[in-house]
């Protein structure tokens, strides 16, 4: 049938040359933000893998030496190690929150969202420098148990793993809260309704239904908050830690030693680590999708 | 600004009634890479029709008047108003007026500024707009509605300024594209009376797409039944309804009661005799080439029960396999004898008549004019 | 959840849950406020309890030169910055939710990509080459490679707003008779006002918080808040820091007040209904 028709008459003149179309009328608006991104986004990062190849010893150099010395190497392992703790613990913290905002009701769903937002939009260095007031030799913490007689002598706080984390985790709760939240809006109440009347307590109903659709909004922070701490530079900067963040190696080899070269190479690294971090999101996301589970 | 409508600024002033634009359709077609969702087709609508596109969702009704409005370009053809071909026309310069679906108020605008935006657009003066657009809100019946903002409105009201909005500039060519699909039952029927009035008051030519059948036959002067992407028949609602030529077409169309042929008997003029598989003599008509129809299709409402069944021309002893009654009539379902086939029918409903029992025989017949043949496919 | 609220055990279950979440919000919130006793003690180093409360480096932070030139900077910086961004996020987004653009994929991901990417890397890339070009430490250095970073807010903002309508609205309006531009000006302008409000407001305080970029493509002459709140940190930590972050604190707080406000009167305005989805 379909073939029937098609054909029969003498075909005229193809058009699309010359018919109007309101959707090709779009291109041109690209002009200007490709003209922005390509000059100081995509031309930067093209430098920085040139500039990585331009040591003395050869194109290769830089990377030879990342992958031998570990004292170029190590911040590389050490960064992707905190990105993961980071992410688990965000995550771990933030799904109750999530879940006690999108349930909550009228006034106390404002206060929380303004609970979460304003440190969004907060600058990490005031955030950072608010963890070293009170992470530091005399800071609050310690001024604190000093005066309650708790300990003798200031505890190390800062410029340890564990401090650094912590207030890495507070930086990054915002990020891992509000992609969980628009998840858990997005759920149909009635599935719940029905998942009970189907006889299912409250245990399996979140096992087997409500945490199943929760699953964009779980990709969505853990991709955000893990490839954010990849880049993370202020807070480890001033906090310190056991090891240094790659993003803090980078920034050191080119103020303190000069060492452009070596510092591109970490920043290719680093460019690629959270390229590859963002393809297996997408990858993970658009299965997630195509077996219907949102 | 190389116009290919003259009547651009010529139709601001004068309104001239019963001056409706030609279209016509030539070998048009739209592909998306492999996908054809149109093809070819040639159709010629005639200067103040009110012209009905109906098919089901995806048949390319709506591509078809995506492209006469300028949204889609055609990958083939040419499409002619008044004889000038207007696939290179953006569609601000068509001067075409169109209703959408769901009306594309602009929720920012008040309702005298959406029906007064056309106008400003035509560059018309201000005192001009105000008093087209008070005639325009009388036209509908709006009058005093002209300060409130489109979400106030109630839908039909909604309805009603897109109506406006789309005539106030006079087109002399009116795109509607499911205008009443939105609407409730009740409403829409009392909106097709409004659009049939208002369609005679402008004498624009109207397009008009649906997939609801009966909204179609109610306002069409003709109409084209489409599916998968071509045109399945073109006629007026009642050729279509009568004499479809199709099954698609006899089905899409009312309830349609098929009979499935396996020989052609006898030919007499325009009447045939068939046989179907199951071994009955049919007598029907046969309105062309009867090589290509491989089925009877009946009406429920032409079939006779009873006695009375005995003089038509048809004449069969079935069994009746279901019995309802809806809203003014009952509705069997009778198996004729020796055979798969099973007949719809519809018999006026009155306190006199006795539904008849399932599992009961029954007079069933039909004249051979209330029979035609189709393609089966 | 609720379904079985009558069991004790679940009631437990989801008291002990509020908790949790009630003291992570505390986490969330309390550090960033220990700024605040901080700012208003009187000593030049931290006591804990503060021995009195004074105003004194609020008014040591209100007659400091570099603040004043650094607060004058981030504005001269963040304004064109958020402008630039807000024009081309705009333009792209037009582009890739109403136009049929190729590799829409591919463009969207490219157009957010800004966001995701450390800056760090970015800055290792544009500081060379805006020193070969005498850019690095002048107002258009810094200006452009905050337009490229905060564009992407205002493409997300402004994608998500022209999601909420139908185009039928645009190809109404062309119908009518408004070409592209009247279209633009007339109809997706206000419809997507609130959006582009917002995106605008985003890379302002995305701008004005941003510290890496900063550090490498200002001069002390161009030195935004952040590099200068760095600066010191790093060499000569006083209270005044406390008191310039509280007042920048209160600074952000309005911004996204006035974002807040700005979203909410557009949806008023349009009364709610943006047009009925397809």
């Amino acid at each position: 049938m379909a073939d029937a028709r098609a054909g029969t008459g003498a075909r005229t003149q193809r058009t699309p040359a010359r018919a109007w179309s309101p959707a090709r009328r779009g291109i041109w608006l690209l002009v200007p933000p490709l003209l922005l991104l390509g000059l100081f986004f995509v031309l930067p990062l093209a430098y920085v893998l040139i500039q990585s190849g331009s040591a003395p010893k050869g194109p290769f150099d830089t990377y030879v030496r990342i992958a031998r010395e570990t004292s170029l190497h190590y911040p590389l392992i050490y960064t992707f190690r905190t990105a993961a703790i980071v992410t688990v613990f965000a995550l771990v913290l933030s799904y109750p929150v999530a879940f006690l905002i999108s349930r909550a009701r009228g006034r106390w769903q404002l206060v929380a969202m303004t609970l979460v937002l304003v440190p969004f939009w907060t600058s990490a260095v005031i955030r950072s420098y608010a963890w070293l007031v009170l992470l530091q030799r005399r800071g609050i913490i310690n001024e604190a148990l000093l005066t309650l007689g708790l300990v003798d002598r200031p505890l190390r706080l800062s410029n340890t793993d564990i401090g650094t984390h912590v207030a890495m985790v507070q930086i990054m709760l915002p990020f891992m809260i509000l992609p969980l939240l628009s998840s858990m809006r997005a759920i149909d109440p009635s599935v719940l309704r029905a998942a009970a009347i189907l006889g299912a307590n409250p245990a399996r109903q979140f096992a087997h239904v409500y945490f199943p659709l929760t699953l964009p909004g779980v990709g969505a922070g853990c991709a955000l908050v893990f490839i954010s701490t990849l880049g993370f530079y202020i807070t480890p900067a001033l906090l310190g830690g056991s090891s240094t963040m790659v993003a803090v190696a980078i920034e050191q080899q080119v103020s303190r030693l000069l060492d452009w070269p070596l510092a591109s190479a970490l920043a290719t690294v680093l460019l690629v680590l959270t390229c590859l971090m963002f393809l297996l999101y997408e990858r993970l996301n658009s299965r997630l999708a195509s077996r219907g589970g949102a | 600004m190389n116009m290919s409508n003259p009547d651009f600024h010529g139709s601001l002033h004068a309104a001239p009634a019963g001056r409706g634009a030609a279209v016509e359709f030539d070998h048009i077609s739209k592909d998306y890479g492999d996908l054809t969702v149109l093809h070819e087709t040639s159709l010629r609508i005639e200067p103040g029709e009110l012209f009905a596109l109906i098919g089901p969702s995806g048949s390319g009704k709506s591509t078809l008047l995506g492209m006469l409005a300028g949204f889609v370009p055609p990958s083939y053809g040419a499409i002619r108003v008044d004889g000038t071909d207007i696939v290179a026309v953006p569609p601000y310069r068509r001067n075409i007026g169109m209703v959408f679906q769901n009306y594309a108020l602009f929720p920012h605008m008040s309702v005298a500024e959406n029906i007064g935006f056309p106008l400003k657009m035509r560059g018309c003066s201000r005192g001009e707009i105000a008093e087209r657009v008070k005639r325009a809100l009388a036209m509908v019946r709006l009058d005093s509605m002209g300060e409130r903002r489109p979400a106030q409105l109630s839908g039909g009201q909604q309805q009603r300024v897109a109506l406006a909005r789309a005539a106030v500039y006079d087109p002399r060519l009116l795109l509607m594209d499911e205008p009443l699909g939105a609407l409730d039952k009740n409403l829409r029927e009392e909106m097709q009376e409004e659009i049939k009035r208002l369609q005679r008051a402008l004498g624009a030519t109207v397009i008009y797409v649906t997939h609801d059948q009966q909204e179609a036959a109610f306002l069409a002067d003709r109409l084209a039944v489409m599916r998968a992407g071509m045109l399945e028949q073109i006629g007026t609602p009642r050729q279509l309804y009568e004499m479809p030529g199709t099954h698609f077409v006899a089905s899409f169309l009312g309830e349609a009661s098929l009979l499935p042929v396996e020989e052609l008997l006898a030919r007499d003029g325009r009447e045939v005799r068939v046989r179907t598989p199951g071994g009955l003599v049919i007598r029907a008509l046969a309105p062309s080439r009867v090589s290509e129809r491989r089925a009877v299709c009946l009406r429920p409402e032409n079939i006779v029960l009873g006695p009375a069944a005995r003089e038509r021309d048809n004449h069969f002893l079935g069994v009746v396999e279901e019995a309802v009654f809806t809203t003014g009539s009952l509705r069997y379902r009778v198996r004729l004898p020796g055979s798969d086939s099973v007949l719809t029918v519809r018999v006026p409903s009155h306190p006199g008549i006795e539904l008849l029992a399932p599992g009961s025989s029954v007079d069933v017949g039909w004249d051979a004019a209330m029979a035609v043949t189709i393609a089966d496919d | 959840m609720r379904a079985n609220a009558s069991e004790p055990l679940w009631r437990i279950v989801g008291l002990g849950l509020t908790g949790f979440a009630v003291l992570v919000l505390i986490y969330l919130v309390a550090p960033t406020l220990a700024i605040v006793p901080l700012s208003l003690s009187p000593d030049p180093f931290l006591r804990f309890p503060p021995p009195g409360v004074s105003l004194r480096w609020y008014e040591a932070f209100a007659h400091s030169i570099d603040y004043q030139l650094a607060i004058l900077n981030s504005l001269k910086i963040g304004i064109p910055a958020a402008a630039l961004a807000t024009a081309c996020g705009v333009m792209a987004a037009l582009a890739v939710v109403r136009g049929a653009v190729p590799f829409r994929r591919t463009l969207a991901a490219l157009l957010i990509a800004p966001l995701i990417l450390p800056q760090i890397v970015l800055a290792i890339g544009l500081f060379p080459l805006m020193a070969k070009v005498g850019l690095v430490g002048t107002y258009p250095g810094i200006v452009l490679a905050h337009a490229v970073v905060t564009m992407p807010l205002v493409f997300i903002t402004v994608s998500a707003a022209l999601r909420t309508y139908t185009p039928s609205f645009e190809l109404a309006a062309m119908t009518l008779g408004a070409n592209p531009w009247r279209t633009f000006v007339h109809v997706t302008f206000p419809m997507i006002r609130a959006g582009i409000v917002v995106g605008f407001i985003f890379a302002l305080t995305f701008s004005f918080d941003e510290l890496i970029l900063a550090m490498f493509l200002t001069s002390p002459t161009t030195r935004t808040v952040p590099r200068l709140l760095w600066e010191q940190l790093n060499y000569q930590m006083t209270p005044i820091i406390a008191a310039a972050t509280v007042v920048l604190l209160g600074a952000t707080i309005a911004l996204l007040c006035l974002a807040a406000f700005a979203a909410t009167r557009s949806r008023h305005l349009s009364g709610g209904a943006k047009g009925v989805q397809p």
